[in-house]
């Protein structure tokens, strides 16, 4: 079994295996960074796969200063960013009406489907947030980069990726106060 | 003594703080005083929004992703040979004598990796021949010496050429074998009847990887601006994703046969697909 290093040189020397062997490795962690900052399947699949080239084509400038696994996140998570700023251009985020989560009055199929509307709303109030504080957020929440590391990908002051992070917890914990009212409401009508 | 602030508790749940920090908060947070006490019920709060609350499911990838992916590095890597062939058989000057020219192929051949030299070599052979032609003609004659004159455009272009053109053609190779893949598809569904649902259920693995491919022809394609391919290849993908959502309902597979003739995707795609046959002939 080689090492990543290992597997770096041979891809440097021209190795198709190895690196078949990198994408392998790392294709899943990629594939679910990507969605969570472009949150469309498709769209993510096609950041990885652009993402997986640019690393190809410039893996001879890569001088292991850093880890493997933090260039590739950068470079991951800068194509999604481009991809963001380009769907930007196209498309308006919705907004969710939170008002559609009114308390069911009865047991049965629509407590089961409130219920599941629950974690929907979790992860609606996470892309609810601005591009830019949830990237940071995610990566650190979800992908558990080190806020140095993120600094390093997002070409960020430290101070301005924790301040990302704290604005990212605080928009969050609003949401989820606001879910927890409804719980709270439903709970009475059970 | 230090304030401690929500952004410090934030900081700690992410063992973002400096060690020692870290040890004197966690001493405050212990304490029993009501400042710790609510610094504490703050901290309690925050741990639980970001627990398991927070839960983001990501769907997994499609299955023939890395397949993809490795498709689409390796056709890069083919570009990029080519590229390195073209500048490699550029010559830089234009009134290179035939000396410099031959010494210029000599050093080509050694600079080329092996495996990419074969046009180089042909190339030099012919050069070798033509020299070795007038070199006899000189030694017979020695009255009337020839200019030797060299097509040199023709000679330099001669490997790039080639290198591109197969390229495309191992390209638009594939492209044809996977039109072919979808037009089989597409008329399985067209034709089916109430088995369907049954004939199409083995076939979900072929379906998505023709996805993914679809989608890799059609980036492709829109790269090199063919408006007709990427036009076809758009309608079949979403055709292709609609045959994938289709649940084992006739009355859907019914209404997916009329929208696949409404749109005479399968005469299309047959259209497209002569049309690279003609270019590979």
């Amino acid at each position: 079994m080689q090492t990543e290093i290992e597997l770096i040189n041979l891809v440097k020397a021209g190795d198709m295996y190895a690196f078949q062997r990198l994408v392998e490795l790392n294709s899943g962690k990629m594939f679910a960074a990507a969605y969570r900052i472009l949150k469309h399947k498709e769209q993510a699949e096609d950041c990885v796969q652009e993402a997986f080239l640019k690393v190809h084509l410039k893996i001879d400038t890569f001088n292991q200063q850093s880890t493997f696994s933090t260039w590739l996140y950068s470079v991951t998570v800068n194509v999604a960013l481009d991809m963001l700023r380009r769907n930007a251009k196209h498309s308006q985020c919705s907004d969710y009406d939170f008002d559609q989560l009114s308390t069911p009055e009865s047991n049965g199929p629509e407590k089961a489907a409130w219920i599941s509307d629950i974690g929907g709303v979790t992860e609606h109030a996470i892309n609810q947030l601005n591009d830019d504080v949830r990237v940071a957020f995610v990566l650190r929440h979800y992908e558990e980069r080190s806020i140095g590391e993120i600094s390093e990908m997002l070409k960020l002051n430290p101070s301005t990726v924790k301040s990302r992070i704290f604005r990212a917890v605080q928009r969050l914990r609003k949401t989820l106060n606001s879910l927890e009212h409804k719980v709270g409401e439903y709970e009475t009508v059970d | 003594m230090k304030q401690w602030t929500e952004e410090d508790l934030i900081l700690l749940f992410y063992g973002e703080l400096s060690a020692d920090q870290a040890n004197q908060l966690n001493e405050v947070l212990a304490r029993s005083t009501a400042p710790s006490r609510a610094l504490r019920a703050q901290y309690e709060a925050l741990k639980e929004a970001l627990g398991p609350s927070l839960e983001f499911d990501v769907p997994a990838p499609s299955s023939g992703l890395n397949d993809r992916i490795m498709a689409a590095v390796n056709v890069a890597e083919c570009d990029k040979q080519e590229r390195l062939r073209s500048i490699v058989t550029v010559e830089p000057e234009a009134d290179l004598s035939v000396f410099s020219r031959v010494s210029q192929r000599l050093s080509d051949w050694f600079a080329i990796p092996r495996g990419q030299n074969i046009k180089s070599a042909f190339a030099f052979t012919v050069l070798a021949l033509i020299g070795i032609f007038y070199l006899g003609r000189w030694s017979a004659d020695p009255v009337s010496m020839p200019i030797v004159t060299i097509d040199k455009q023709e000679v330099d272009q001669q490997g790039p050429r080639s290198g591109q053109e197969l390229g495309r053609r191992v390209l638009l190779t594939n492209v044809s074998a996977h039109i072919e893949s979808g037009q089989r598809l597409l008329t399985l569904v067209s034709n089916g009847g109430e088995s369907i649902a049954q004939d199409i259920e083995p076939r979900r693995q072929m379906i998505e990887d023709l996805i993914s491919f679809n989608r890799l022809y059609r980036r492709m394609a829109e790269q090199k601006n063919d408006a007709m391919l990427v036009s076809v290849l758009q309608q079949m993908e979403s055709t292709l994703l609609e045959i994938n959502h289709t649940s084992g309902d006739v009355a859907d597979w019914q209404s997916l046969q009329r929208r696949l003739a409404d749109r005479d995707l399968l005469f299309k795609l047959k259209v497209v697909d002569n049309k690279i046959n003609r270019e590979l002939i």
